[in-house]
């Protein structure tokens, strides 16, 4: 073959594969030509060329030794008798004729086409050598036209600074030339004009027509138009200023790309830096009653680049830079543009002293409006010393000394709880609200009693205010973790009658005052009469809406320290986090309309990352969220954790309960025998059916909503799983119970809920387990606990609901176990529902306080029950006084 | 009509009314000033500088109603058809003087020392310049006085110039405006005959000595190769086609191929055997 014989001649050895492989990927993606050559005999054949677009033409010249043309030949050659062997080989594969087969002379045009799909490519001989040569001008000239790039080119001007950093250094602009249709074939104008570039000839006019352009969009370089083949031009500093500044969008709507140094988009001004002094280096030794966003302190102005403070030096030259109008300074190998009347400023301002509020000295550091500033000066960073340095640096949660578990504390606080104690510590004697957002089962309850414990500074009584459904944990937590405080519950429709003293007074004596949002609203009046030293606001998500009663009563309430408990992730949802923001520190994120404008609208609608970060690290200091699956976390958990929810009745569950245990009790002190068992087995499944929901009970069919404490927090609690991208399975062990629930879920979340119960096919079963245990499922599976004893694997739920109580430990856990099983890395938070002064409660509290004596008496079901005695019985299932009435 | 004729003392001429015109050269300016470059503004000065008076008037009313029917530039002449009252056109000729070949040759050298010329000229532009290089050569670039134009219109007013003459100088300024190589052709250079030497240079030095490498050597006949760098390609590893070009984006760069065979359109065979090509094996 005479490829073989040419390779080492003029083209480079290792290419030897390369052109083959070179040659079928011009054939296979259609860079090919067809052709025709006539030898020295007169005699024609057909040709299969290349002809590469403008970015394969790269991999040709590689092809050739050095430029010359004899090297072009060779490599020419060889690259040409490639790709028609690949050409060829491949129409053969793809049986392609491009002639049907006729009798009789064909014209040179049909012989030429035929050849080219056929093996032979050679035509007869029979043809007029002087029509063959006419034929073989005119596909020539038709190849090469093209053969040139004839993609488009366009003008770029790339900007270099000076290569020696003198105020009299040059800055130059290259021009250069680029394929538009492939952006990285860039060539220096000086190609184009010496005929050195991929381009054809038609680059040279478009070249041309865009200095002609530049010209005049762009008087100062105009010059280049003087010489005969420019290719770059000088600009001193303030010209290129004026260039930069003024020309970018002018040039570039005419089609004219100025390449920028990588800095010129990053370019900082010189500004301010303040520099602020807090009193003391840590929270530990703030003493009294907190700073707080109001507390003023003072603080000193200093020329600055960023966080770093200009040195008289470099203030000096930059003074020279400024006197010979330098509008571009090299400082610290960064350029930076400075003015006159800017500098000015600057340097008046810097080195005064001034006094500003804490929070003003905050916003500023975090890049928002705070301090006081003359017109175009930034301020570009903030240094503080001491508490305010701690907020401000953002690593506020990891700094913070962790609070061991206070002596009076009953219980053993877990490290990540110690940190969170230390933390609210730590903003609570500053007088700064803290939102602490731990997932829901890392303990927010404890961590905020354990607070109350170990704040020695903060004597007076702390306000709970909280939803309904969760008043009566509250009581029991406080109960548990520090017996010795004095609780008061204003809760209940007899708050303020049933005492002999007055409301205020009892306050004041209290630790803790209990009670809801609706009645915060309802008696706003006497409670902003008591300056709290704590407010805590618990599921701090029911002010998410600033308008309404509650949110408006919980602002008006006085208080030295502000703390929000939510388990969802507020920061995603930003008028939730104004809202509670402005609860907790007042002024901090502006105006509700101002954060709509500055965060919301960028943040929700143009997902703009700037402006979110900007919130993150002005709220980061005073929001903390831990997630059970942190690392950090986990290690401290157990696998599986155990809460039990006291929600309370609502008077229509009291009522109907009631009744029950009336009958109940006449009905088992007429009875006897088999049948007084079998009347109070009846009797527990009738009072578990009023503790799950009175239409669950009366089987009437009417609405769900409003009517059952348990309910409303089993809801409650869903939400939020859901809301943190978490899935929950929720066990009854009543059928007809989850036949009313399944519906109403899905209508009132929106989404599918599966309701797993005995009477589902096994094939629709393992569909739904299926469905759930995919992580684009349904995250809510509600489960019959006869159903789903055994045999399932639904480990994609990190929560359990167990909405009634089985009274078996045994059977609960082993629901409970679908979810925490082999595979299941994360914790479990298992969340039993417990209605308050009902049997539920009473049992509950046997087996948990009693856990020996529950698992003899009560490990065997539900039979002992029917054992008691009428009067024991009336005394474990009476019901006390705890009654809802929100 | 009768006492309005060749006699008339007051009015020698009826008002003639010219025929409308359906494919006229009318104006791109329909109000105000009819030049707007400096360029043009020269030749409608020198027609302002002889002082027609009404004619004038009328002449800008032809030129902005499309009475002009063609204009037609050639190396020293403007040939225009200029629709009057009567139904044959009117045949306006203008001549004016062309530099001499030795004239052209110190041009031509000062125009290709500098890019500027060319590179306004394809920016819309006339250099500004231009015109002391003219100057310098002793050459006439823009006219200064309506004496160094001659022309001519066949229409029976013995006025020169007529409002047919004063119409296509109006046209031929408002074309000026947009197309400033209008002016060169009209001084005897042609757009190609300015940028050839450009082009020729940017083609590679030596073209007329090089033999082509081959019709489809996409880097012309010269001695330097773009270098490796100039041309980075963005993916150099894996080759893969461009997936937004159809088969046969190449016949497309190409001019269109006159070829017949059979009576089918060479192209549209070769079309088959280009889908052909991009066809991937296991589709047979």
């Amino acid at each position: 073959m005479r490829m073989s014989s040419a390779v080492g001649e003029g083209v480079r050895a290792e290419v030897g594969d390369d052109l083959e492989n070179l040659a079928r990927y011009f054939a296979e993606s259609g860079q090919v030509i067809p052709g025709i050559a006539i030898d020295d005999t007169g005699r024609a054949r057909s040709w299969w060329w290349p002809l590469p677009a403008a970015r394969d033409r790269g991999a040709i010249a590689a092809l050739c030794t050095d430029g010359s043309p004899q090297s072009q030949r060779i490599a020419a050659e060889q690259l040409a008798t490639a790709v028609d062997r690949a050409v060829r080989h491949r129409l053969d594969e793809q049986r392609v004729g491009l002639t049907a087969r006729r009798s009789g002379r064909r014209g040179i045009e049909d012989a030429w086409l035929t050849s080219l799909t056929a093996a032979d490519p050679w035509l007869a001989r029979s043809y007029d050598v002087d029509k063959l040569r006419a034929f073989e001008r005119e596909i020539t000239r038709w190849v090469a036209s093209g053969a040139a790039t004839m993609g488009s080119v366009r003008l770029c001007l790339r900007v270099r600074e000076p290569a020696l950093a003198g105020a009299d250094a040059n800055w130059s602009v290259e021009l250069l030339v680029q394929d538009t249709g492939e952006p990285s074939l860039i060539v220096p104008a000086a190609d184009v004009w010496g005929g050195r570039s991929p381009f054809g000839p038609h680059a040279v006019e478009e070249l041309l027509a865009s200095l002609g352009r530049v010209a005049r969009l762009a008087p100062e370089l105009a010059a280049v138009l003087d010489e005969s083949a420019p290719s770059e031009i000088e600009l001193s500093t303030a010209l290129l200023m004026d260039f930069l500044r003024t020309r970018i969008d002018t040039l570039a709507d005419a089609g004219i790309a100025v390449l920028l140094p990588s800095w010129w988009a990053q370019r900082r001004r010189l500004g301010l830096r303040v520099k602020a002094k807090s009193a003391r280096s840590s929270a530990g030794s703030v003493v009294g009653g907190g700073v707080g966003l109001d507390a003023v302190v003072s603080f000193s102005f200093e020329a600055a680049l960023g966080d770093h403070r200009l040195s008289a030096a470099e203030l000096r030259a930059l003074a020279h830079a400024v006197e010979a109008k330098q509008a571009l300074v090299r400082v610290r190998g960064e350029w930076i543009e400075v003015g006159a009347a800017e500098f000015a400023k600057i340097v008046a301002y810097a080195g005064t002293t001034s006094e500003a509020t804490v929070a003003e000295v905050l916003r500023s550091g975090m890049g928002l409006d705070g301090l006081a500033v003359p017109d175009g000066i930034e301020i570009t960073s903030v240094a503080a010393t001491g508490w305010l340095g701690d907020l401000l640096d953002g690593a506020l949660h990891s700094t913070v000394a962790p609070v061991p578990t206070p002596d009076r504390f009953v219980g053993h606080l877990r490290p990540y709880q110690e940190r969170g104690v230390g933390w609210l510590n730590f903003l609570g004697r500053l007088g700064l609200g803290a939102c602490l957002a731990d997932d829901m089962g890392l303990g927010k309850t404890a961590q905020l009693i354990a607070t109350l414990l170990s704040d020695d500074a903060a004597v007076g009584p702390t306000l709970v205010v909280c939803p309904v459904s969760v008043l009566g944990n509250w009581q029991r937590e406080l109960a548990r973790f520090a017996p010795q405080l004095r609780v008061v519950a204003h809760h209940g429709s007899d708050r303020f009658t049933a005492h002999r003293t007055k409301f205020v007074t009892r306050a004041k004596r209290a630790d803790v005052v209990l009670t809801t949002y609706s009645l915060a609203a309802r008696d706003i009046a006497e409670l902003e009469r008591v300056q709290w030293t704590r407010l805590v606001l618990d599921e701090a998500q029911q002010i998410k809406n600033p308008g309404t009663a509650q949110t408006r009563a919980v602002q008006r309430l006085r208080a030295d320290r502000r703390v929000a408990l939510t388990g969802t992730p507020v920061e995603n949802r930003l008028s939730e986090l104004w809202s509670i923001m402005h609860v907790l520190n007042p002024g901090l994120l502006g105006t509700q309309r101002g954060f709509r404008e500055r965060f919301a609208i960028p943040i929700e609608r143009e997902h703009d990352a700037a402006s979110a970060e900007r919130l993150k690290r002005i709220t980061a200091p005073f929001v903390l969220r831990r997630l059970k699956t942190d690392k950090s976390i986990i290690d401290d958990l157990p696998d599986k954790i155990e809460v039990t929810e006291h929600c309370p009745l609502t008077r229509e569950q009291a009522t109907l309960y009631q009744a029950v245990v009336e009958e109940l009790i006449s009905a088992a002190n007429d009875a006897e025998g088999i049948s007084r068992r079998g009347l109070v087995l009846a009797g527990l499944m009738r009072l578990k059916q009023v503790c799950n929901h009175p239409a669950h009970f009366l089987r009437d069919g009417s609405t769900l909503t409003g009517r059952s404490g348990k309910l409303t927090r089993a809801e409650e609690l869903v939400e939020e799983i859901v809301a943190a991208g978490d899935k929950v399975l929720c066990f009854t062990q009543f059928a007809e119970w989850g036949n009313l629930l399944a519906p109403h879920w899905r209508r009132r979340f929106g989404t599918d809920v599966g309701w797993l119960h005995g009477g589902v096919a096994r094939q629709k079963r393992d569909a739904m387990v299926a469905a759930f245990q995919e992580s684009t499922g349904p995250g809510i599976f509600l489960i019959s606990l006869k159903a789903g004893g055994t045999g399932l694997n639904l480990t994609a739920a990190t929560h359990v609901i167990h909405l009634d109580r089985w009274w078996n430990p045994a059977v609960e856990d082993q629901a409970t176990d679908r979810a925490y099983r082999i595979g299941q890395r994360r914790a479990v938070l298992v969340h039993k529902l417990v209605s308050t002064g009902t049997v539920e409660e009473r049992i509950d509290a046997m087996i948990t306080s009693k856990r020996a004596l529950a698992e003899s008496v009560v490990g065997t079901g539900e039979q002992w029950i029917t054992e008691l005695s009428t009067d024991d019985l009336r005394a474990t299932i009476a019901l006390s006084a705890e009654i809802g009435d929100d | 009509m009768a006492g309005r004729g060749w006699n008339d003392p007051w009015n020698r001429y009826p008002e003639s009314v010219p025929l409308p015109t359906k494919d006229g050269m009318a104006t791109s300016k329909q109000r105000g000033a009819m030049a707007g470059t400096w360029w043009s503004k020269r030749f409608v000065e020198a027609l302002e500088s002889y002082g027609l008076g009404g004619r004038m008037s009328r002449g800008r009313r032809y030129a902005r109603s499309g009475q002009v029917m063609s204009l037609d530039v050639q190396t020293g002449l403007l040939v225009a058809q200029v629709q009057g009252s009567r139904r044959t056109p009117y045949v306006v000729t203008i001549r004016a003087s062309t530099p001499t070949p030795t004239q052209w040759r110190k041009i031509d050298e000062v125009l290709r020392s500098r890019v500027k010329f060319a590179a306004k000229l394809l920016a819309g532009e006339v250099p500004a310049e231009l015109e002391a290089v003219f100057g310098t050569a002793k050459a006439q670039l823009l006219p200064s006085t309506w004496a160094e134009l001659d022309a001519n219109c066949n229409c029976p007013d013995w006025e020169n110039p007529c409002k047919h003459i004063a119409a296509v100088l109006y046209v031929f300024a408002d074309r000026l405006d947009g197309d400033p190589w209008l002016l060169l052709a009209w001084r005897g250079r042609s757009r190609d005959q300015i940028l050839e030497p450009l082009r020729a240079r940017a083609s590679g030095t030596a073209a007329d000595e090089l033999p082509v490498v081959a019709a489809w050597w996409p880097f012309g006949p010269r001695e330097k190769l773009p270098s490796p760098e100039s041309m980075v390609r963005e993916s150099s590893g894996d080759v893969a086609a461009d997936p937004a070009d159809p088969p046969a984006a190449v016949l497309q760069r190409c001019e269109p191929l006159n070829v017949v065979a059979g009576g089918v359109e060479a192209t549209d065979r070769l079309t088959a055997a280009y889908d052909a090509l991009a066809r991937r094996s296991d589709q047979i």
